[in-house]
């Protein structure tokens, strides 16, 4: 038994080691109030602590990370009222104009604050599957590995990872052409 | 600029990003499990403390009222709570809050959560409200019986018909408006689970 918690306690601190960072980051992606992320933060790293202790080496530990902490955060986000008043849209739904002109208007240099805003205002718009999709890509995972933390299938993942290039291409070269003049 | 090379440089924003999230004390996180435990297990008895309500309140009744169709109502009422319960015990209840997350993939475990709301919505009409039905309508109609068994009730027999009247078609219309309701939420869950089916990973 002391054995099984001493695994359970050392994988979770290793894993937070390597992956904390991209928690925090996950958890403000997910939920944009400070007091909220807070709880969501905290109940990833409990739902995390938890699972270790029937991790069993079938999949990596990054992997098996991953699938928690958005397991989490899909969990909180079904629970949460103001998310479910919230419409979410699809990555192909988010091209409107108004959108793309929020992003055009900057005429001073894109500051990386400015950039993660829009980032972050962009993520939060998005639904459940597409903002597992962009944030995984954005923690650099190439589409096997998205496919395997979401269940997706690869093909329908690197559709989607080269609609998200294009609209992070589209958004931060015209920050960039602005930035040059 | 390529989309790949702005996509790596979002990338690296991304991730330079001033974050830190350190391992919790592991006594705090013994501490919040052991409250999630509890706040799971008092969610599973106040299932059962609704049951013990009707069959406390329902025997009373059997014991109050000499009315033998109001009796038999009772008894109606109590079989369904204890069918009820029955169930809930047997198959866990739909409503039941996610107990354990661990690492299945996204889409399995928001399938899952679906699945358990679009199974809540799509049952409680004939698991909750129908098995209480034949036993409430004679209940009612035995109270009725001892209305109409008072002195002087046949002169207000129109009211009281019209006041029975509405209380039965309230009660049908309130089931037959949570049954419509439920029905429509189960079918837009239904196709976001079709939705996620279609992304799936190919088996094998």
């Amino acid at each position: 038994m002391r054995d099984v918690e001493n695994r359970q306690d050392q994988l979770y601190r290793q894993a937070i080691e390597a992956y904390g960072t991209a928690l925090d980051r996950l958890s403000r992606a997910y939920e944009a109030d400070q007091d909220f992320r807070q709880d969501l933060l905290q109940e990833i790293h409990l739902a995390l602590w938890r699972s270790m202790s029937t991790f069993d080496n079938r999949c990596s530990v990054r992997t098996w990370v991953y699938r928690v902490a958005h397991n989490a955060a899909t969990s909180h986000a079904l629970r949460s009222k103001r998310a479910k008043s919230t419409t979410l849209v699809s990555l192909e739904e988010i091209d409107d104009p108004g959108d793309i002109a929020s992003w055009h208007e900057t005429h001073s240099a894109l500051q990386q604050v400015q950039v993660l805003d829009r980032l972050f205002a962009l993520i939060h718009r998005l639904n459940a599957i597409d903002r597992q999709i962009i944030l995984l890509y954005l923690e650099g995972e190439d589409a096997a590995s998205i496919g395997e933390v979401t269940g997706i299938s690869p093909n329908y993942v690197s559709t989607k990872v080269h609609r998200i290039k294009a609209i992070l291409a589209d958004r931060f070269n015209n920050g960039g052409n602005h930035e040059q003049r | 600029m390529n989309s790949d090379n702005s996509s790596r440089d979002l990338r690296s924003v991304w991730q330079r990003q001033d974050t830190s999230s350190p391992a919790l004390p592991i006594d705090e996180l013994r501490m919040a499990s052991a409250k999630f435990s509890r706040k799971v297990f008092l969610r599973n008895i106040r299932e059962y403390v609704a049951a013990v309500i009707v069959v406390a309140g329902y025997s009373y009744y059997i014991a109050k009222f000499h009315n033998l169709t109001v009796r038999i109502g009772s008894v109606m009422v109590i079989a369904a709570a204890l069918w009820v319960t029955y169930r809930i015990y047997k198959k866990g209840s739909a409503a039941k809050m996610k107990d354990e997350i661990d690492g299945q993939s996204c889409i399995d475990f928001h399938r899952s959560e679906l699945m358990r709301q679009h199974d809540l919505l799509a049952t409680v009409w004939s698991w909750y409200l129908l098995p209480f039905t034949p036993g409430l309508v004679v209940f009612l109609i035995g109270l009725t019986q001892i209305a109409l068994s008072r002195p002087g009730a046949r002169q207000h027999l129109g009211s009281m018909a019209i006041g029975y009247g509405i209380v039965f078609a309230a009660c049908a219309g309130v089931f037959i408006l949570l049954g419509w309701l439920n029905k429509r939420a189960a079918r837009k869950l239904q196709e976001q689970i079709g939705a996620l089916d279609a992304l799936r990973y190919p088996p094998g």
